[in-house]
């Protein structure tokens, strides 16, 4: 009794059908999403996404911002996330339809980010959001803006440099400690200006089919999930 | 017990059975490739240990190194994670399933300067994936933080180290094939699929709800069928050869293999709870979390039964204390896994540090505590000389069970409270949802002095680790042939 056919095939075999059965079903259902084309309105949502926004998405990664920030809205029976304004209905995968890689997150130490470049009402706790200035400031000190803030500062993100005739019109307004000085002024970066534009452009408020259900009736969520299923 | 290169010089030193002679030419040959596994891994031991300090630090102090781009808070605890799965856990694993396959094959190991190639691939391919993830090329993903290219090295460094293996359990003698080695083949076979196919995966849809399923199962696939296969392999190989008696139920371990084989490679999904993913496939992975009780209740009863009578080992030997808290932990995480698995208290512990404590039961307090055990077993019979101080293992013992029971015990209580917190929401000040939020945030923050704490504990019990294994392999140890290194010497009767 050389190899040990019994003990190699049934090891390959319980791989073999978590495999298919759970992966590879995953995968076919997933890939099989289309975009909605809403032919009334002339709307094709979700949309591609490209150029600097999509350098965004590789800084947004890089820099592992997806470390402490979701970007998903669960529904109203699994959280609070919907009564906190981080998005009017649940996420569904074709939200994601071309946002690869681990944008999802997996810890939720800072807020959720699914909905950060949605507009904001005027009264609305997250309306900061809406403004590139405030987001490259909180990016370079965030407890400037927020006191209690745990996020870390990213300052490499931003460049210090002498003020040559007038001023950027992009330089942040800093004050106190943070101010550079007469004559000199602090610009983001490339790398800056790309996760701004990113962030600026998360935006999975459209309303779609799949999750229509869900957003109105939160008691029905669970019936609509499990629609998913077949 | 001891047998060692010395018996092949000088054959009459002991017993001249046959199985001695066997045992240390096995040991002799599977030396060097043994010894430079658990080099690396007690290398990158020290790394990953420094790491989660600087990680713990940032949460608590978020302006610490702020300034530097090579350590924001995502890469430190991006590598930091990468490398306590395959600096550490993995490097370990292989050496001592190398080791233990020999010795259960009885098969020499042939050409052990070759495999170390494939060791020293693996080291390369770790040393660029730290350079990588410093520089933020991590994918974010637990357990799948390096670039594909440093994947594909590791996965030709792997092939290389798992063609010994296959060697070694195709040579062995004809009959009866032991538990251990079930476990150990098992795990040879599953890492490649498992490493090769998340890879492959990761990306081929564009879609970030895919990579999130892939990357879920895989994490816990990798914890499962990696890790755990290897721990319980060398459980099942240790504290029969320590408490000098078989397995209690060679009926239990057969069928524990063969749910545990069945149910592992479907769990992980619920990682995802409440996320954009179709409800069928958390479904699944909860399932596969209860349906885990089956094999973790045999192995548990199989244990305890072996040991029946014996506990007073838990006191004498480093072996078998070590492996005794490692088994412990693995009940125990898988109970805390399974509880956290079901949708209601998922909804409050999925993306808190609930779920990071969780895995560091398993990678931690579990499989890096078994092999600890495994290495103190080893270790002497591969250089000829005992462990030199029963102090410094005692240090390493406390400095690591503290570390680790407090770490995760303060990972598991931060995320509880932050997930509780977050589910908490001011109905009467609409306005107020962002500061209510923040209440999650400094729920879990006290609970990282504790974690800081741990984290310094762990540092102090890993350098005097790796100093005592240093100078094993300097050979300064107490001469073997002695009794082995006990921590306080055993009564008439026993047997070590």
């Amino acid at each position: 009794m050389k190899p040990s056919p019994f003990l190699i095939t049934g090891v390959f075999a319980s791989f073999a059908a978590a495999w298919f059965g759970l992966i590879v079903a995953a995968q076919t259902q997933i890939s099989r999403l289309q975009p909605e084309v809403d032919e009334e309105n002339e709307t094709v949502y979700p949309r591609n996404i490209s150029g600097i926004t999509e350098q965004g998405r590789q800084a947004y990664l890089s820099l592992g911002c997806n470390q402490c920030h979701t970007q998903m809205v669960r529904d109203s029976f699994h959280g609070r996330d919907i009564a906190r304004k981080w998005g009017s209905r649940r996420t569904v995968a074709l939200d994601y339809l071309y946002q690869g890689g681990a944008v999802l997150g997996a810890f939720r130490m800072g807020p959720d980010l699914a909905n950060a470049g949605a507009e904001q009402e005027e009264d609305s706790p997250r309306r900061h959001l809406s403004s590139p200035q405030w987001l490259y400031q909180h990016l370079y000190n965030p407890r400037s803006l927020v006191e209690s803030s745990n996020m870390p500062p990213y300052r490499f993100l931003f460049e210090k440099r002498k003020i040559v005739g007038q001023r950027s019109a992009d330089a942040l307004d800093l004050h106190g400690a943070d101010a550079p000085g007469a004559d000199y002024e602090v610009v983001p970066t490339e790398k800056a200006k790309a996760l701004v534009a990113y962030l600026r452009s998360l935006d999975r408020s459209h309303p779609i089919n799949e999750a229509a259900g869900a957003s109105k009736a939160p008691a029905a969520a669970p019936a609509a999930a499990a629609g998913d299923a077949k | 017990m001891s047998v060692t290169s010395t018996e092949i010089q000088n054959p009459t030193h002991r017993r001249e059975d046959d199985e001695a002679v066997d045992r240390a030419l096995i040991d002799a040959s599977a030396r060097f490739p043994v010894l430079v596994f658990f080099s690396s891994a007690i290398f990158w031991l020290l790394v990953q240990t420094v790491l989660g300090i600087i990680t713990s630090y940032k949460v608590l102090n978020p302006e610490f190194l702020a300034n530097c781009s090579w350590l924001t808070y995502g890469n430190v605890f991006s590598a930091r994670n990468a490398f306590m799965m395959y600096g550490w856990a993995s490097m370990a694993g292989l050496g001592a399933c190398i080791w233990i396959l020999a010795r259960i094959c009885k098969v020499q190991l042939p050409r052990p300067a070759t495999l170390v190639g494939g060791i020293a691939l693996w080291n390369v391919g770790l040393a660029i994936g730290l350079l990588e993830l410093l520089a933020g090329n991590s994918r974010g993903f637990l357990f799948l933080e390096f670039p594909a290219h440093v994947f594909a090295i590791l996965f030709i460094a792997y092939v290389i180290i798992a063609v010994w293996g296959v060697l070694l359990f195709a040579g062995r003698r004809p009959g009866h094939v032991y538990i251990s080695a079930w476990y150990l083949v098992a795990a040879l076979f599953w890492f490649p699929w498992l490493i090769a196919g998340a890879n492959l995966l990761i990306g081929s849809t564009g879609n970030g709800v895919f990579d999130a399923i892939a990357a879920a199962w895989f994490a816990q696939a990798l914890i499962n069928l990696w890790l755990t296969a290897i721990g319980l392999g060398a459980i099942y190989y240790l504290v029969p050869k320590v408490v000098g008696r078989p397995i209690h139920s060679y009926h239990f371990a057969s069928v524990g293999f063969w749910t545990f084989a069945v149910f592992a490679v479907w769990a992980g999904t619920q990682r995802l709870n409440g996320g954009p993913v179709p409800a069928w496939i958390i479904t699944i992975g909860i399932v596969a979390a209860i349906l885990m009780l089956i094999p973790v209740a045999l192995v548990t009863a199989n244990y305890f039964l072996t040991m029946r009578g014996k506990y007073n080992l838990v006191y004498h030997s480093p072996t078998i204390r070590f492996v005794f808290f490692g088994a412990i932990a693995y009940t125990l995480a898988n109970i805390i896994y399974m509880i956290s698995s079901f949708r209601t208290v998922g909804d409050l512990t999925a993306g808190t540090w609930f779920t990071a404590g969780v895995d560091q039961f398993f990678v931690f307090a579990f499989f890096t505590m078994v092999m600890f055990g495994a290495i103190y077993y080893i270790v002497p019979r591969l250089v000829g000389c005992e462990w030199l101080s029963a102090g410094f293992i005692k240090l390493h013992f406390w400095g690591t069970a503290y570390g680790f029971g407090l770490g995760i015990v303060m990972l598991l209580l931060a995320g509880y409270s932050q997930g509780y917190m977050q589910a908490q929401i001011s109905q009467t000040d609409p306005a107020n949802v962002h500061a209510d939020f923040m209440l999650s945030v400094f729920a879990y923050l006290p609970f990282f002095r504790g974690h800081f704490l741990a984290q310094a504990l762990l540092l102090i019990g890993q350098v005097v680790f790796a100093f005592h294994f240093l100078l094993m392999l300097l050979r300064l140890g107490r001469p073997s042939g002695a009794q082995p290194t006990l921590f306080e010497p055993i009564q008439e009767g026993t047997k070590p």
